[in-house]
């Protein structure tokens, strides 16, 4: 069930009435029943996958916590039954793949006859759920014994299928507290979605429908459309992934459950080191407190350090999807992370201003988002290799309304970051002044906004 | 009851801004928004008028027999219609603007058959108050219904870059549709090597409001006539029951007194370099076509 789509409102209208109508200590119930059914709606026989995947933390975290002598092999078979769920159904055919390309078998003597689906959100939930073991192995938490409250934890709807992978000592102490619906949270979670929905409908698939063409046409087109095509992108995936964030984080705060930020304003970063604490910050802070930090993190010699930092980003590019160009796009990041450890570029004079810094900041980050979105590496070089066909360089033929119109967008969506970075727009509360501009972006959203029931990009992860 | 309050602030900003954009759109010349508005503004002098779909908007061209004939005529051609709407288009036509000396009505192979929905539901949006064109496109999609009564509905559903050149537009003197006509420079698209052949169906309903047209159409003028402009034979698409059709065409043109132009077999239709598909010319077809229809209309 998307977001954007009248069947989600019809739910969220009645998830909000069955709770309005519930004793504010059973609501959490209700939710559980709701994020089953939202899930189970998406695919049915994959609520039984998510379910196991709860069971399996829900009994191991006991476990853990019980057995002081076997703590450390039920962590590990119960961090391992989640990966290779995980595993089988993300990565069965590029393991394949890669195996017979390194052994020379064809893909076909290798591959039964099977259909693997990938189940939606499960990156996440799995990401989740591990979290949730290792804090209970370190003493983080107590493991929750709750079996419901645990599977409200793993499965609540709004950040099941697309994150932010939430840890267990923020949620699940939430979930426990009676829910009350107070205005307050009804208008700033509103107010969230609307933010989310505005950078999604309007900003994203607006994107989404010239991008589309760069990428089915590649090497029909001239080096300056591939350009604004792939710094479109940029936007596009930001508004896409922070967009559902945003509805996420919306929902949930109506509910009154406070999941954290995933993005703060990431193309403002003075450095891909500093973009990685502003995207997708509950994937960042996850491989750093549960990779990273484990592998020695910070405290090592250079080259572990270096080959730590390596590590993590292959992984982040891996976890992203099943393909050769995430690994490359991980990789990109991790040397890039690596060379401005070891370079001393930010002392050069001309490097001195903030503008240049982000400016070349997104420039690297753009260029890396070429293998994110392409479908092979041949086709991301291609793209790369096209941009620096100087001599195909022409001017775009007369005034572009399609590019005018999504350039504005894109504008807007910076200028709404920079308000946000900043704080709000008026020092002063104004609850008339409030209620007229929310229904304004409303009407605007509703207007802008592409209903061609396009997926979030981050479905697939 | 803040609750209540914000909804009901939504409602009045939504409503506000559904007639503020319908304002914008009733007073903008883009493409065919423009012409509607042009008809109903109610100035158009026109002695000679086209009514039909995209093969008479985009195969009559308006301007060229302004400059080369000096008569005034208008295109009311509409892209994807049948005769049921080409019937409510010439009267809200007739009900604004000074009858013409002459009508001629572009027809097609498959005018007869059924169409499910409307093409490109945008261009009517600021039109739903015109009770028969209204009713007539519910039947083909009940979504005009929310169209017409509910709030930002249509305009939610424009393309944005359609929505964006009605706003841009506001400010133009006239159509970007030259009198109605609707130039296409394009060159012949090879859609498809692989053999067919269709059969276009004959709906009762259609015959009869190709009658109900023409009948309009002689109490309103002194002229009418009837076209078929030339379409171009891929050799691959074979509709079957071409004969059957254009004879239609030949028998309902005696019955009803009105003279009937086959074109079907004029040297045009057999030079693809003035057409961009089988059934539609491009701007140099329409001009080369006008020009042998305004000789053929002038005997």
């Amino acid at each position: 069930m998307l977001f954007n789509s009248f069947e989600f409102l019809l739910f969220l209208g009645i998830v909000l009435t069955i709770s309005l109508l519930t004793h504010p200590k059973n609501r959490w119930v209700i939710l559980l029943i709701a994020s089953a059914y939202f899930y189970f709606y998406a695919k049915p026989q994959y609520i039984i996958l998510l379910y196991t995947n709860i069971t399996v933390g829900y009994f191991f975290a006991i476990l853990i916590n019980s057995y002081m002598k076997w703590r450390k092999l039920y962590l590990y078979i119960g961090i391992t039954t989640n990966l290779l769920l995980l595993l089988y159904y993300k990565y069965f055919y590029f393991l394949i793949e890669n195996l017979s390309a390194l052994s020379g078998y064809n893909n076909e003597d290798l591959i039964l006859d099977i259909n693997i689906i990938l189940p939606v959100g499960i990156s996440f939930y799995t990401f989740q759920s591990i979290s949730y073991l290792i804090d209970v192995y370190t003493h983080k938490l107590k493991p929750e014994r709750h079996y419901g409250i645990y599977a409200l934890y793993i499965s609540f709807f709004p950040q099941l299928v697309a994150g932010p992978i939430e840890r267990s000592t923020n949620i699940i102490p939430q979930l426990k507290k009676a829910i009350h619906f107070t205005y307050e949270n009804l208008k700033i979670g509103y107010e969230k979605i609307l933010l989310g929905f505005f950078k999604k409908l309007v900003v994203a698939d607006s994107l989404s429908v010239y991008i589309d063409r760069i990428y089915s046409d590649h090497m029909n087109l001239d080096p300056l459309s591939l350009i604004i095509g792939i710094v479109f992108f940029s936007f596009q995936i930001y508004c896409d992934f922070s967009g559902y964030s945003d509805i996420a984080i919306g929902l949930a705060r109506i509910f009154n459950i406070k999941l954290m930020e995933n993005f703060q304003q990431p193309y403002f970063a003075k450095s891909v080191t500093s973009f990685w604490r502003r995207w997708h910050i509950s994937l960042s802070t996850w491989f750093k407190d549960y990779v990273f930090v484990p592998l020695g993190g910070s405290r090592v010699s250079n080259f572990r350090i270096y080959r730590n930092i390596l590590i993590v980003f292959t992984l982040s590019g891996i976890w992203h999807g099943a393909n050769n160009t995430f690994v490359i796009w991980g990789f990109i990041h991790g040397m890039i992370l690596i060379i401005e450890k070891i370079s001393n570029f930010h002392n050069l004079n001309f490097y001195r201003f903030n503008w240049v810094k982000r400016l070349s900041t997104f420039l690297i980050v753009t260029i890396a988002w070429v293998f994110f979105r392409s479908d092979s590496t041949e086709q991301a070089t291609q793209i790369l290799s096209r941009i620096l066909e100087f001599q195909n360089y022409k001017l775009l033929g007369g005034l572009n309304f399609e590019i005018i119109y999504l350039s504005s967008l894109v504008l807007i969506l910076l200028t709404v970051d920079l308000i946000v970075q900043k704080g709000s727009l008026f020092r002063k509360q104004n609850q008339t002044r409030d209620m007229i501009l929310n229904s304004i972006i409303t009407c605007l959203i509703i207007l802008l906004g592409v209903y061609q029931k396009n997926t979030f990009i981050y479905f697939q992860f | 009851m803040r609750i209540l309050q914000s909804i009901i602030t939504f409602c009045i900003v939504a409503v506000f801004s559904h007639f503020l954009l319908l304002g914008i759109t009733r007073k903008s010349n883009y493409k065919e928004v423009g012409v509607w508005n042009e008809i109903v503004k109610g100035n158009i002098d026109a002695d000679l008028i086209f009514v039909g779909s995209s093969r008479t908007s985009q195969h009559f061209d308006t301007p060229q027999i302004k400059n080369n004939q000096g008569i005034n005529s208008y295109n009311l051609g509409l892209d994807g219609t049948l005769f049921d709407i080409h019937l409510e288009r010439l009267k809200i036509y007739l009900r604004y603007n000074k009858k013409p000396q002459h009508i001629v009505i572009g027809v097609d192979l498959e005018s007869f058959e059924k169409k499910t929905g409307i093409w490109n539901e945008s261009s009517f949006i600021h039109m739903l108050n015109q009770e028969g064109l209204y009713n007539i496109l519910n039947d083909y999609d009940n979504n005009f219904f929310y169209r017409k009564y509910v709030p930002l509905y249509g305009f939610a559903e424009m393309n944005k870059l359609y929505l964006g050149g009605i706003i841009r537009s506001i400010n133009s003197k006239k159509s970007s549709y030259n009198r109605g006509f609707i130039p296409v420079d394009r060159d012949w698209e090879n859609m498809t090597n692989q053999k067919m052949e269709l059969m276009f169906q004959i709906d009762p309903y259609y015959v009869e409001k190709l009658k109900e047209l023409i009948q309009l159409s002689k109490s309103s003028s002194k002229k009418v006539t009837l076209v078929y402009s030339p379409a171009f034979d891929t050799k691959t698409i074979k509709i079957k029951n071409t004969d059957y059709i254009l004879s239609l065409y030949r028998k309902i043109s005696e019955e009803l007194n009105i003279q009937f132009l086959d074109y079907s077999h004029h040297y045009l239709s057999y030079d693809n370099s003035i057409f961009y598909n089988s059934q539609h010319m491009n701007s140099k077809g329409a001009s080369l076509f006008t020009e042998v229809l305004m000789d053929s209309l002038s005997k």
